[in-house]
């Protein structure tokens, strides 16, 4: 079973309604938080890159889809994609006073 | 250099990456563990938590989150000082 991308997809997800439903910041309407999630996204293809070709790290093949990106499966894209939100949700939370 | 002024909020910082370092290294161990991946043990350090978790990938959970709330703080200043610019 394709359990990684199981797991990706459930990730964005889980981290898209943590903010929608839970921590309700109007991230999902703010320019900077996209203008950051395109950095870091530039980022992680470089670095996915750096431990995927290598290769530091190896996927098994039957629990992903099959499509890559600098190496990597593209469910890593998701799997970066949920901890960025879900970073940038609390970090806007917690600096909202009251 | 962009004063993102970050590591002068400690404890909203650790609001914010301890929940993720956490469930992000559940996964990550339950992932070791079904298969998911795996690491080529000669480019680790060899320190494994529970056995499983390379400490390679505990720093990434923590450098990681902390990278996107700078680049983030840093994004909105730039945007910020265009906006006065304007």
């Amino acid at each position: 079973m394709r359990e990684y991308t199981l797991a990706a997809a459930a990730a964005v997800v889980a981290a898209v309604a943590l903010e929608l439903a839970v921590l309700r910041t109007g991230m999902f309407r703010a320019r900077r938080y996209w203008a950051a999630m395109a950095v870091v996204m530039a980022f992680q293809l470089l670095v996915n890159g750096v431990l995927t070709c290598t290769p530091i790290v190896t996927y098994d093949p039957r629990r992903i889809l099959g499509p890559r990106l600098a190496c990597a499966p593209i469910e890593d894209l998701g799997f970066g994609f949920a901890m960025v939100t879900a970073t940038l949700g609390l970090w806007r939370r917690a600096g909202r006073r009251g | 250099m962009l004063g993102a002024r970050v590591y002068a909020r400690p404890w909203r910082w650790l609001t914010a990456c301890a929940p993720v370092l956490v469930v992000f290294t559940l996964w990550d161990y339950l992932a070791v563990r079904r298969g998911h991946w795996s690491y080529d043990p000669r480019h680790l350090s060899g320190v494994r938590l529970l056995g499983v978790l390379p400490l390679e990938e505990l720093l990434f959970f923590l450098v990681v989150p902390t990278c996107a709330i700078l680049t983030y703080e840093a994004v909105g200043r730039v945007l910020g000082r265009r906006r006065s610019h304007r």
